[in-house]
This record gives structure tokens, C-alpha cells and sequence, in this order.
């Protein structure tokens, strides 16, 4: 019984499982600075449109600022954000964009969010502990 | 990124799994040198950031069973986070690659096993299945 719900399990994770398996393989291209082969990978997640897509979306921005391409970089990195706008590496890429676009003002907003996004996670972490914190017998 | 829990629970958890795969392990016999077990102490070794231990691990289980996807998942995994790129890349590679014939046959197993006594092997197996999916 376990394992056929388990198998159950797998038939409805399998298309998250490829499309994270594609997103890990193109980051691992973008460090080797193979930007073709990052950029097929990333768009065959697209396809998908699943959980993976925010990823997806962040990492192709990088692949584009890797390239110099500025402004359609910035609509990459917009595009993750709508999905998940509470993406800090996202709001990281796209600060270095809006720098290199003269953009001093929103790159200093993007500062802001991440520091506050990662204040939140960090003390959304400490309440975690907190709360499975066990009390000390007298 | 999508984030497992990173706790030092989840670490604490790991190594008791970790325990009870060296177990299994030091029982000997061919039923438990199986790929689950390597398995599940690559991932175990993984989520205490024991990269080299988890490659190893992870290197006898594909040895074992060269379409065992999840085991090719941790490996990719484990090189990635020693920073060896290509190796990670060819890791995963092979995950995709085996993808839909791994699980296929999974489930063909599965059902197939479903009506079978639990032996330490399917318990082994059961186990890792759930530190896959919920990556301790």
C-alpha cells in the first residue's frame, strides 16, 4: 500500500522533478559561463509553467545580463518577481541591472526589499525555533 | 530557489538516518549493500554538507542500478556544491535522461511489490523514497 501511494506521489511531482532537474543543470551552465546552453534549458522549463518558472525566469535575467543585455534582462527579472515577489535573489540581479542602466534610485529600492526579505526569513526561521523550542523542566 | 527545511532539526535528523543506514550497512549480506542504502546515506551525508562522503555513496548506488535516478539527483547535487560544475551537469544529465523509464518501472515495481511482506530491503527502499521526496 505504501509504495503505491508513494508511486502515486511520483506520477504528480514528475513534471516539478524535471523541471527542477533542467533549472539546477542551467545554473550549473551560467557558473561555466555556457550561456547557449543555459538559455535552451531555462526556455524548455518555460514550456512547463510550473513552480519553476520564477526560477527560470531569474536565471535566464542573469543569463542576459551575462550578455549585456540590459534592458530585456530587466523584464526577465520583472517577470520572476510577478511570480514570486518575494524572490531576494531576484531583487539582487536586478539591482546590479538597474545600476548598470543609470537607475541609482530603484537599484537602491531593490537594496532595501532584499534586506527586508531576508530580515523577514531570518525572523520568520527564529519564530520557527522559537515556537519548537521545548521548555526546560523545573 | 525552492528551499528544503535547513534547520539544525532536519541536520539532527539526517544523522540519525545516517545511523540507521550504517546499521543496515554493518549487518553485511547482499540485501542490504543495495542501492537504497548508498542512497540514503549520499543524501544523509548530503544534508550534513559531507560533499566527498556523498559522492562516494552516491557513486555505489548508480554503480549498482546506472538508470537510479534519484541517486544520480543527489550525486549532481553533491558536485554542484563542491563547485565541480561539468561533473554536476553530466549528474543530471543521466537523471534526465533515465527520468521516464526509472519511474515507470518504479511504479510498475511498486504495484507489483505492494502484495509482498516488508523485507528490511523494501523497508530500506520505503525509506529512502520519503528522504527523496521530503529531503529530510
Amino acid at each position: 500500500m505504501c509504495l503505491c501511494f508513494l508511486s502515486a506521489i511520483i506520477e504528480a511531482n514528475s513534471e516539478e522533478l524535471l523541471a527542477e532537474i533542467v533549472v539546477k543543470k542551467a545554473m550549473c551552465y551560467i557558473e561555466i559561463s555556457d550561456l547557449d546552453h543555459a538559455e535552451q534549458q531555462l526556455n524548455s522549463v518555460l514550456k512547463l509553467d510550473n513552480i519553476w518558472a520564477t526560477e527560470a525566469y531569474f536565471l535566464l535575467g542573469r543569463v542576459l545580463q551575462a550578455r549585456g543585455k540590459w534592458v530585456p534582462s530587466l523584464e526577465m527579472f520583472n517577470k520572476a518577481l510577478r511570480r514570486d515577489p518575494k524572490h531576494i535573489d531576484t531583487y539582487l540581479a536586478r539591482l546590479s541591472t538597474y545600476t548598470a542602466l543609470g537607475k541609482e534610485d530603484l537599484a537602491l529600492n531593490d537594496r532595501k526589499m532584499a534586506i527586508l526579505l531576508r530580515r523577514e526569513k531570518l525572523w520568520t526561521r527564529q519564530s520557527v525555533v522559537m515556537d519548537g523550542a521545548k521548555v526546560p523542566k523545573k | 530557489m525552492v528551499e528544503s527545511t535547513d534547520g539544525a532539526e532536519s541536520v539532527e535528523l539526517a544523522l540519525e538516518a545516517q545511523k540507521l543506514f550504517l546499521e543496515a550497512l554493518a549487518k553485511g549480506g547482499q540485501e542490504y549493500q543495495s542501492k537504497y542504502v548508498f542512497y540514503g546515506l549520499g543524501v544523509t551525508c548530503l544534508k550534513r554538507r559531507e560533499y566527498v562522503d556523498a559522492i562516494r555513496w552516491e557513486e555505489k548506488a548508480v554503480a549498482i542500478d546506472e538508470q537510479y535516478v534519484p541517486a544520480f539527483l543527489s550525486l549532481a547535487e553533491a558536485h554542484q556544491m563542491m563547485r565541480h560544475w561539468v561533473d554536476a551537469i553530466s549528474a543530471y544529465d543521466k537523471a534526465f535522461k533515465h527520468f521516464m523509464t526509472y519511474y515507470s518501472r518504479a511504479g510498475t515495481e511498486a504495484a507489483r511489490q505492494s502484495t509482498k511482506p516488508l523485507t528490511d530491503e523494501r523497508y530500506s527502499a520505503i525509506l529512502c523514497a520519503y528522504v527523496f521526496f521530503l529531503r529530510l
